[in-house]
């Protein structure tokens, strides 16, 4: 299988398909990134949308020697996310009665829903760099070499702030009662 | 204490890992790819042409305009033109052949025009095909079916980065040219000798699959596509969505013979 980073240096000579490959590779783990971190479903699909556009937009300007292409996509993510968040920090209020209208009352879906969003709740207590650690690590499925090139840190400093991140994330969840 | 840190540390993993995390929605399975193929075409014709010095792809059409046009005002260049127009794979011209209908894609203004023109080199393949048959010199098989595979993806990716009004008859187009050049195919692989027969089978495959996408993209169903009564609109239609409305039955051709609205007839020969 091609690497993605081989894939990038194809889109960039003009071979859609190769963006096509790509797509497919990261559409999950994009969505789900946009998926934990943002509070409304619509979004993160606009969002991941708008990250792939600008990632074709910009695959000239990848440097495989700097960063791993999954590093370099997921920084555009991250910048695109902080933007965004910024921008809709003064609607935040108006919004909060329309926020993740979840599933269908189906009881199952609707008690996976419910641990989704006592999650997502639970993550929106770290500190934004751990939050963005967990989210890449355990819902993107990347490794520590990709989350630290995404955010500009060490494979040494992730890996401090993923154990951190974990412990708090516990002491988040026993505050609230999870039950497994 | 710390043991007791640790085990929340665990738990909270042991939760993170267990959580179902949903996969991207279907709608941006299906069209998210075209939208922004179509979208990023758009941008960056709006942008204006110095954004070609980013993209390598530009950056050798910028190359390749002068050159050509240099290569061209040599006098044996011309003559180098002729001579390669009938050259088939194997023969020392076919390269140059090639090498001209490349560089004529760089002369082209807009990417439906290089679309078009891909088309037309996948007719020229076949073409080939016909001289390639006849009793002769050794045929390079290999080349020619892996230049038939780069006109037919080139064909149908730029299509895909069409937007949906341009592309619509161009996409009616390609399939009649696909569904021809499978029906060719077919009745050549059955009298093919037996050296040739993998390639060919490749090519019907090849040319099959994409025939069959196509159809698929317009809103075509069923072996006979548009041209018979398999031809079923699709689910998708009127169904709001711009992205899904590529059906040729979306009305856009209404009263116009099918086989008017194609390529042919726009670019006859």
């Amino acid at each position: 299988m091609e690497s993605l980073e081989e894939l990038a240096r194809r889109t960039a000579d003009g071979d859609l398909e190769a963006f096509g490959a790509i797509y497919r590779a990261l559409l999950d783990p994009l969505y789900r990134y946009f998926f934990w971190n943002l509070a409304l479903r619509e979004e993160a699909e606009d969002l991941t949308e708008e990250v792939f556009t600008r990632c074709l937009a910009h695959i000239g300007d990848y440097d495989p020697r700097k960063a791993p292409f999954r590093a370099w996509v997921f920084r555009i993510a991250r910048n695109m996310l902080v933007d965004h968040l910024r921008k809709s920090a003064r609607r935040e209020r108006k919004d909060a009665a329309r926020r993740d209208p979840g599933q269908p009352p189906v009881a199952e879906a609707l008690e996976e829903e419910e641990r989704r969003r006592a999650v997502r709740e639970a993550l929106r207590e770290l500190p934004a760099t751990q939050r963005q650690v967990v989210i890449m690590k355990y819902f993107s499925g990347m490794s520590n070499v990709e989350v630290a090139a995404a955010l500009g840190k060490s494979e040494g400093a992730v890996n401090a702030i993923q154990h951190r991140a974990l412990r708090k994330l516990g002491d988040i969840l026993e505050r609230r009662g999870w039950r497994e | 204490m710390f043991e007791r840190t640790r085990e929340k540390a665990r738990r909270a993993e042991e939760i993170l890992r267990g959580i179902q995390s949903p996969p991207a929605p279907q709608n941006l399975r299906e069209f998210g790819l075209q939208r922004i193929t179509a979208r990023a075409s758009r941008a960056s014709g709006e942008k204006g042409e110095r954004r070609y010095l980013r993209h390598p792809a530009r950056m050798r059409r910028v190359v390749a305009v002068p050159l050509l046009a240099l290569l061209l005002l040599t006098g044996g260049t011309s003559g180098l033109y002729a001579a390669s127009a009938n050259a088939l794979p194997g023969s020392a011209l076919y390269g140059s052949k090639i090498f001209f209908e490349r560089a004529r894609l760089a002369f082209t203004a807009s990417p439906s025009s290089d679309a078009v023109l891909e088309m037309k080199y996948c007719e020229r393949r076949v073409e080939e095909l016909r001289g390639m048959l006849e009793p002769g010199d050794s045929r390079d098989w290999e080349r020619w079916l892996r230049e038939y595979r780069r006109n037919l993806s080139r064909a149908e990716l730029l299509l895909e980065t069409l937007p949906e009004s341009e592309s619509r008859d161009l996409f009616l187009g390609f399939e009649s040219t696909l569904s021809e050049q499978a029906e060719f195919l077919e009745e050549v692989l059955a009298g093919a000798p037996e050296a040739s027969r993998p390639i060919l089978e490749e090519a019907y495959a090849e040319c099959h699959g994409r025939m069959m996408r196509v159809r698929m993209r317009c809103g075509m169903e069923g072996e006979n596509g548009c041209h018979g009564e398999g031809r079923q609109p699709s689910g998708d239609e009127g169904s709001g969505d711009p992205q899904r409305q590529g059906s040729p039955g979306g009305g856009g051709g209404a009263g116009i013979p099918y086989r008017l609205q194609g390529i042919r007839v726009l670019f006859p020969g």
